[in-house]
């Protein structure tokens, strides 16, 4: 307690208060243009954090990481185009609220939820890391196959009305995702020659181009017109706050998703996109009006920004206690710990008690301060819907341009990218559902490393997935939810059936 | 004709205010940011040293230095995407046995070693072979003994053909044992599933695991160098448990063949000048790579000698 209350007094000091909310401002931002991503920031920020004392130099990045991660819901609220990929599980319910004019709702749940998210995140961190990261140890290729199943018989609850087209989405998914390299082998797969194709379709042109370019194609045939404020949008008006039947349904769906999101966080090689997702799809699952997602449940933004942002600080659990960073942005931050001569791993606790004590204060501090500077943000951003479409999308669309060169330094996704952005188009036109595509895609990759890693570690005994007891679990979950998906589907379809009669 | 030999005149005398800004620039290189493509993930140990360079080197070329990660293809996108850039000095590839030797080796990947130009090395890694600490080996012989008894129930995680990989190949051959080999996509992954007991052994940079080797939860059984490694003294080589295995794979600048001279120079001194700077040495140290600075011709030589040494192994697999 004492140390806490030491490095209380260390991070308070006003320069890492001005680091941690330079960072936050930063991250909002960068999270919010699309294309440009977290893990960018994060590089880039790095050599500069070199030139500072270690606390504040992790400080700014800490604002950016926290910052970025919940930036990329804004875009997704008001203009439908995902700042990151995780914010694209926001989206679908975001945008329709913004859509029925209730922007400042599902902005303001959005900021809420990502808090809610990361202070618990913060508090397991400080009190639980050590057990957890024995635990999150736990998942090897078994676990890793079995919780990506798991998760993939969520693509069927999620296309609950309109099932066979979910599927097939999902199973486009899954197909995009086995393009480019072999994950085990390193031989290209699919890539027909092309050198740039064998490293895959990538991930941000991907989501750009179905996001971002499908939207401003279908604005285009609706000649863009759409329902514009003239006046200042007031945020206190009552269109834009959260009323307590807000809440009443929301409650529980962040009460769920911040702990999942928690552990999602602290088990390598998973992150904050899968959380999103799992928890969105949760939500839905457990809800008691699941025909509202998509079309504006104020449930669904809460669920997918507190999955996405509590894996913000429990992914520093596997990467101090173990030295083992489970993302790009713990690895990079690994790569700061270490150039200020502080090695993560069991004997940093030992070591460096006080500069671990100073860390665990930055947390908190930064997601109090994130409160502060997204509230004030607020009132800025939600001025967006203010905006004509025809100024607003020529502005994405060459944000989205070059994001995505400057992500992947390759004009050929730029062209991925508006060929996602044809696909995304003609998927909305059809009636096809994106979400699954997006689920497939991410899990697809997890999937089948964790199969063939765990068929060769077995020797091709394919009991294994049920003799290691986690793995058991997540496999029987996912049966249950295939089934309670398939008996709603049934019976809403017998519903559905009788009303047209 | 007359108008058109006038047209040409003038072109031809015009020549010179395109042609010397030209010369000027590669005089003045660098006088634009710098990018350093490190093809492998980031926070494995080329990154964190390729970011350590890019640092100090920025500061004193005075430009900054952009750290690029292009992975994939074992490292041969980050590669070849280094080599097709344009060849004025301002994109360096961070490179490593790996992306350098062994996958244009195994693998038509469009580019050899000698495609490019030697900057100089900066490190070059001890491998250790590390275990959990509740396995009962101790050392080479304990392994030897116990996986000759059962042959290929004991895993390991490794990237296919990479160096952690061909060296514990390489003594599994010659100790007559046969392990059983679960592909990884990196070195992480591999520690990670080691200490998790998803795994039973893990060949890998000993600065990957000394962490772990510290706290006691994994155990060396022994280092592929030629002497012990001064990081971990109590770690025994192969050799000395009567393996003479070795592996230490490099990692260094290197510019595409075709860069201006003048280029290659100053990179070169910047990073002499760098590499033997005690502050840097500290630092690269405390991140967990020994500096074994070579300059450019002493790295060349590397490459030539590493690659006549896994041809034959992996020409073969081919």
């Amino acid at each position: 307690m004492d140390v806490l209350l030491a490095a209380a007094a260390e991070v308070i000091a006003l320069q890492n208060v001005a680091m941690i909310a330079l960072g936050l401002v930063i991250g909002i931002v960068i999270g919010a243009i699309p294309g440009l991503n977290v893990p960018l920031a994060v590089a880039i920020a790095l050599p500069i954090t070199f030139k500072l004392a270690p606390i504040a130099g992790i400080a700014m990045l800490v604002g950016i990481y926290k910052g970025g991660t919940y930036g990329g819901s804004i875009s997704a609220v008001l203009i439908n185009v995902p700042g990151t990929p995780a914010a694209a599980a926001t989206a679908m319910d975001g945008s329709q609220l913004t859509r029925q004019g209730h922007a400042g709702k599902a902005l303001r749940m959005s900021l809420y939820a990502s808090i809610i998210g990361e202070l618990v995140s913060d508090i397991v961190l400080i009190m639980l890391a050590v057990p957890i990261a024995r635990f999150a140890l736990k998942f090897g290729p078994v676990e890793n196959f079995a919780l990506g199943v798991f998760s993939l018989t969520l693509i069927a609850v999620l296309s609950e009305g309109n099932m066979l087209k979910g599927l097939s989405a999902g199973v486009l998914g899954v197909f995009l995702s086995t393009f480019g390299l072999d994950p085990l082998t390193g031989d290209a797969r699919l890539a027909f020659g092309s050198q740039e194709l064998s490293a895959g379709w990538s991930f941000i042109a991907l989501v750009i181009g179905i996001f971002a370019v499908s939207e401003a194609l279908s604005m285009v045939e609706r000649r863009g017109a759409g329902p514009i404020e003239r006046s200042r949008v007031r945020l206190s008006d009552a269109a834009h706050r959260l009323s307590r039947e807000d809440w009443r349904h929301a409650a529980p769906a962040i009460a769920r998703a911040a702990p999942i999101g928690v552990f999602i966080g602290a088990v390598p090689g998973l992150g904050s996109a899968i959380s999103a997702y799992l928890n969105y799809g949760i939500a839905r699952a457990l809800s008691r009006r699941p025909e509202r997602f998509g079309k504006g449940a104020i449930e669904g933004v809460a669920a997918a920004e507190a999955g996405n942002n509590s894996v913000t600080a429990s992914t520093f659990i596997p990467m101090l206690t173990l030295g083992i960073p489970g993302d790009v942005i713990t690895a990079i931050m690994l790569g700061a710990f270490m150039v200020h001569g502080l090695v993560p791993g069991p004997q940093l606790f030992r070591d460096n008690a006080p500069f671990v004590a100073a860390f665990f204060v930055l947390m908190l501090v930064t997601t109090a301060l994130h409160l502060v500077i997204g509230r004030i943000g607020l009132g800025l951003f939600i001025q967006a819907v203010r905006v004509p479409n025809q100024v607003l999308y020529p502005v994405v669309l060459a944000l989205s341009f070059t994001g995505v060169y400057v992500a992947t330094n390759n004009l050929f996704d730029v062209g991925v990218m508006l060929g996602f952005g044809v696909l995304g188009y003609a998927m909305n036109k059809f009636g096809f559902p994106v979400a699954p595509l997006l689920i497939g895609f991410i899990l697809g990759p997890i999937v089948e490393v964790g199969l063939r890693q765990s068929l060769i570690i077995a020797r091709g005994d394919l009991t294994v997935f049920v003799r290691h007891p986690i793995s058991a679990v997540f496999l029987v979950l996912g049966v249950v939810a295939l089934v309670w998906a398939g008996a709603r589907e049934w019976r809403g379809g017998a519903a559905r059936g009788a009303s047209a009669r | 004709m007359k108008r058109h030999r006038r047209t040409l005149i003038a072109a031809l005398a015009a020549l010179p205010l395109v042609a010397v800004p030209l010369a000027a620039h590669a005089a003045d290189y660098p006088s634009k940011p710098i990018t350093f493509v490190v093809p492998w993930p980031a926070g494995g140990t080329t990154d964190i040293v390729g970011r350590l360079l890019a640092d100090a080197m920025s500061a004193r070329l005075g430009q900054p230095i952009a750290v690029v990660n292009r992975v994939g293809a074992g490292g041969s996108l980050g590669s070849k995407a280094a080599l097709d850039a344009p060849k004025d000095g301002y994109t360096v590839l961070v490179t490593t046995s790996g992306n350098h030797i062994l996958t244009p080796l195994a693998k038509d990947v469009g580019y050899k070693a000698d495609d490019f130009v030697a900057i100089g090395q900066i490190a070059s890694r001890t491998l250790a072979l590390g275990v959990k600490s509740d396995k009962p080996w101790k050392n080479l012989k304990d392994l030897q003994k116990d996986a000759a008894a059962n042959p290929g129930k004991f895993t390991f995680g490794a990237v296919p053909n990479v160096m952690p990989f061909l060296t514990l190949d390489q003594w599994a051959r010659m100790a007559g044992v046969q392990l059983t080999h679960v592909p990884q996509k990196g070195g992480a992954p591999g520690v990670t599933g080691t200490l998790g007991g998803h795994l039973d052994m893990v060949p890998e940079s000993l600065s990957s695991m000394q962490s772990h080797l510290k706290a006691g939860t994994m155990r060396a059984l022994a280092v592929f160098n030629e002497e012990r490694d001064p990081a971990a003294p109590d770690v025994p080589t192969a050799k000395e448990q009567g393996f003479a295995v070795f592996g230490n794979p490099f990692t260094g600048l290197a510019v595409a063949k075709g860069t201006p001279q003048a280029a290659v120079d100053k990179l070169r001194a910047a990073m002499g000048a760098t590499a033997t700077d005690p502050a840097f040495k500290d630092k690269a140290v405390k991140a967990g790579s020994n500096v074994t600075y070579l300059d450019g011709p002493a790295f060349a030589a590397v490459w030539a000698r590493d690659w006549a040494a896994y041809a034959p192994v992996l020409q073969k697999k081919k």
